[in-house]
């Protein structure tokens, strides 16, 4: 058994003009030869058909040209290291995660002809903006954690995919007339997912309305608090794991701190 | 690499493996450059490029369970996963003949070390640089022709106009050198990698979906670095 040594690498062989045939030639040799004659072409993954069949072959068996090759593989791996840099398109992370969760706005089904004609296009086209907002919302809240390093506690995990293919929605409706509108204007949306972990996701938009608010869902005949956010210049966009399932969430309420419900989603069973 | 989250690569892909997305954002916050600057170089077209970046990084995360730290660094894992993806996609619009000139051309065999590269990887990629920048240019051309675009041996004689034997040797010198500067320099026992064994045929370069199989009998490495 010959062993390959790096002499047979270390010359330009090639630059003394062409040497047809060599394929051919290859054919010819056997062994540890053969197999230095294609290890950088096996090592640069270029190597094909009855050459690399039978090179592999040949690596099984001896321990020279294996460590021969792993050496060739990690020098033809480092070849791609010394590719330059460069800043992808900006919401690259974004649209990563989007990618990564199957039932993210981009995948959602188009409604279908007999919903249009039930008069449900309404509906489906609330239900996939909601989505689309659900999305990039949890991506949002993803990406802010990674930054300030408590991701892990907030981030929706592997779970979650499962959880926005089951996401209810229903529209925020305004409680109050102190600024003049009727009551029951839509003024925002809320989602909430299923499974666990459990997500709500709001988003409030009234003119005039600013500062602190909370938020408050029903769940099995009981209303509880479950996190307070802000307003800026009418408008508030907001998120929070559920500390349990949000399957069971029947409404949600948006109030002012002194507990005045200002606005309330109904969750359809 | 603009990444707040201190942990190891090793460490970002097994919170990835459980599912953890604010590691994933961060392992591709610590990648996407990476990525996308190298399928920009393979491709030169920012769309294609970064739909290439894309697919390498979520099969990442699709594959961080099975990722086998024996089998390839991190960073290989992810830059082979690219520079297939990137060739796939290039065989599927090849109505462009590639120059490895364009490659070359983009500063990337430089005698001159990029300082950030210096700073975020301890200059390995500085020293594959002066490598590769010693290799005899034809030498180098097969080996970008073959280590970037993918192609054979045979492809790179019709490129190149010049017999078959001739490419091969090539390619064979010019790795072979590199190898030899790599290895007295030490950089396979530093920051490159640790060793593996070789790379699979490049065509076709990327299964639909790929399933890296741990543990496979050698030298199926091949699924793990698709």
């Amino acid at each position: 058994m010959t062993t390959p040594t790096p002499d047979r690498f270390a010359d330009d062989a090639g630059q003394g003009g062409a040497q047809p045939g060599e394929s051919a030639e290859s054919g010819r040799l056997s062994g540890c030869e053969f197999f230095g004659s294609v290890a950088s072409e096996l090592a640069l993954g270029s190597l094909t058909g009855a050459d690399r069949s039978a090179a592999l072959a040949h690596l099984d068996g001896c321990e020279e040209c294996s460590a021969l090759i792993t050496e060739l593989s990690a020098a033809a791996d480092a070849l791609l290291w010394v590719a330059p840099e460069a800043d992808p398109p900006a919401g690259f992370e974004v649209r990563w995660l989007g990618r990564i969760r199957p039932d993210s706005a981009a995948a959602a089904p188009a409604p279908s002809p007999a919903a249009a004609e039930a008069g449900g296009g309404a509906v489906i086209a609330f239900r996939r903006r909601a989505q689309a907002w659900f999305a990039a919302a949890a991506a949002a809240i993803v990406i802010a954690g990674a930054g300030i390093g408590v991701g892990v506690a907030v981030a929706p995990q592997h779970g979650t995919q499962a959880a926005t293919g089951q996401i209810r929605l229903a529209s925020l409706r305004s409680i109050s007339t102190d600024d003049g509108g009727a009551p029951g204007t839509a003024v925002g949306e809320v989602a909430v997912t299923a499974g666990s972990p459990s997500w709500i996701l709001m988003t409030f938009q009234k003119p005039g309305w600013s500062g602190q608010v909370e938020c408050v869902v029903s769940q099995h005949g009981q209303s509880r608090k479950v996190g307070t956010f802000f307003l800026y210049d009418g408008t508030g966009t907001w998120a929070l794991r559920l500390p349990s399932s949000g399957a069971s969430v029947t409404s949600a309420e948006v109030r002012d701190m002194s507990g005045a419900v200002l606005a309330t989603a109904t969750f359809a069973n | 690499m603009a990444s707040g989250d201190t942990r190891s690569d090793e460490a970002l892909l097994g919170a990835m493996a459980l599912g953890d997305e604010a590691a994933g954002v961060a392992f591709v916050r610590r990648y996407q450059r990476r990525a996308f600057g190298l399928a920009l170089s393979i491709l030169g077209d920012p769309d294609l490029s970064e739909d290439v970046a894309q697919e390498a990084l979520v099969r990442t995360w699709r594959h961080a369970p099975v990722y086998d730290s024996r089998r390839a660094s991190v960073t290989t894992w992810v830059l082979t996963i690219t520079r297939n993806l990137a060739i796939d996609a290039l065989r599927m619009r090849r109505a462009v003949p590639i120059d490895p000139d364009d490659i070359i051309n983009l500063g990337m065999i430089s005698n001159e070390p990029d300082p950030s590269d210096q700073a975020q990887r301890g200059d390995a990629t500085a020293r594959v640089r002066l490598a590769l920048a010693s290799v005899p240019l034809e030498q180098r051309r097969a080996l970008v022709l073959s280590a970037f675009y993918g192609l054979t041996a045979e492809e790179i004689s019709r490129q190149e106009a010049i017999p078959l034997g001739t490419a091969k040797t090539r390619i064979r010198a010019g790795l072979g050198k590199v190898r030899s500067l790599l290895a007295a320099d030490g950089q396979y026992e530093g920051a490159l990698q640790p060793p593996r064994a070789p790379r699979p045929a490049s065509s076709p370069n990327v299964p639909p979906e790929p399933g890296p199989t741990p543990g496979a009998a050698h030298p199926s490495h091949q699924e793990h670095l698709s």
